[in-house]
């Protein structure tokens, strides 16, 4: 017998206005809303503020969430499309090519060690590196096909694009992310 | 070549997964919490809706009015004054010399109309 209520109870309550029900289901979804943003943006303060700005959203909104799709699939659109947003940010400011810039000279200095003679750092510092390498769109099919685990389809339904364009960008991004990882994966 | 990007596919999930901590700080849930009661408001905001039901209303009823008025213009007393229906519907007076040089009269030296 499981005591766990329901997200359907949970959001009731919410949108009724107890802030009780709404914390729950924040503890509930805090780690797929972490997985997309962090895989988006790195770890930081950046991803931290995006992850809170999604659940304010979220909660600004909740008499809009119609259940058609699960409030995972739902948290991680609105977590995409904000963490896009700071992306856009970030580009305008050029903090991304700066920071990508001083990782990669930090990269191109160490050599394509395999993974086993890497530090647990330095594999996070390239696999980070690569991911910064790849455009947007292409970061986020990856985030959420490779690292959330979502099917294309729902790839597709989270980015509003057709499932053969979640395809041919995977496929692109892989072409990007194969030189800086194949040393990682192979044994 | 295709079955090497299918094993970096599979084994790039586990490598992120493994290589990065995909979770927030401690403290996230009371950061969010915080971060709602300082915006204040209640959780379900309807302005937004409310003023969408509003705006509908009165574009209808602005887009009755602009057709009634064109209508008007368009079949009501001083229609046939020679001018293109649009002209007609839109209610713009004629441009004719005349007229040029009532508008010119009524401005002064400065060219700013009469001053007091």
């Amino acid at each position: 017998m499981s005591d766990r209520v329901s997200d359907h109870e949970l959001l009731a309550r919410a949108t009724a206005g107890d802030p009780a029900a709404f914390r729950s289901l924040v503890e509930r979804y805090e780690d797929v809303v972490a997985s997309t943003v962090i895989g988006m943006l790195g770890p930081g303060a950046e991803a931290d503020d995006v992850g809170q700005e999604t659940f304010v959203r979220f909660y600004r909104t909740l008499n809009r969430f119609r259940e058609e799709a699960s409030l995972a699939t739902y948290l991680t659109r609105i977590a995409m499309n904000l963490s896009l947003n700071a992306l856009k940010r970030r580009k305008r400011f050029f903090a991304r090519h700066v920071q990508g810039q001083e990782a990669g000279e930090r990269l191109a200095d160490s050599g394509p060690d395999p993974a086993g003679q890497l530090e647990s750092g330095e594999v996070r510092e390239r696999v980070r590196f690569a991911i910064d390498q790849l455009p947007s769109k292409h970061r986020a099919v990856v985030t959420l096909r490779l690292i959330d685990g979502y099917s294309t389809r729902e790839t597709a339904q989270i980015l509003e694009v057709p499932e053969g364009t979640v395809l041919s960008r995977l496929s692109r991004a892989l072409e990007r992310l194969e030189p800086h990882l194949r040393p990682l994966v192979e044994p | 070549m295709k079955d090497q990007r299918t094993d970096i596919a599979g084994s790039l999930g586990p490598l992120i997964r493994g290589a990065e901590e995909l979770r927030f700080e401690p403290g996230f849930v009371d950061r969010v919490m915080g971060r709602i009661r300082a915006e204040g408001g209640p959780p379900v905001v309807v302005l937004s809706a409310a003023l969408t039901r509003q705006f509908w209303r009165l574009a209808t009823v602005a887009a009755g009015l602009l057709l009634a008025l064109g209508a008007y213009n368009l079949l009501g007393p001083g229609s046939a004054s020679g001018q293109s229906v649009v002209e007609t519907a839109l209610g713009l007076q004629p441009i004719t010399l005349e007229a040029a040089y009532a508008f010119d009269g009524s401005l002064d030296a400065s060219g700013f109309g009469e001053s007091e």
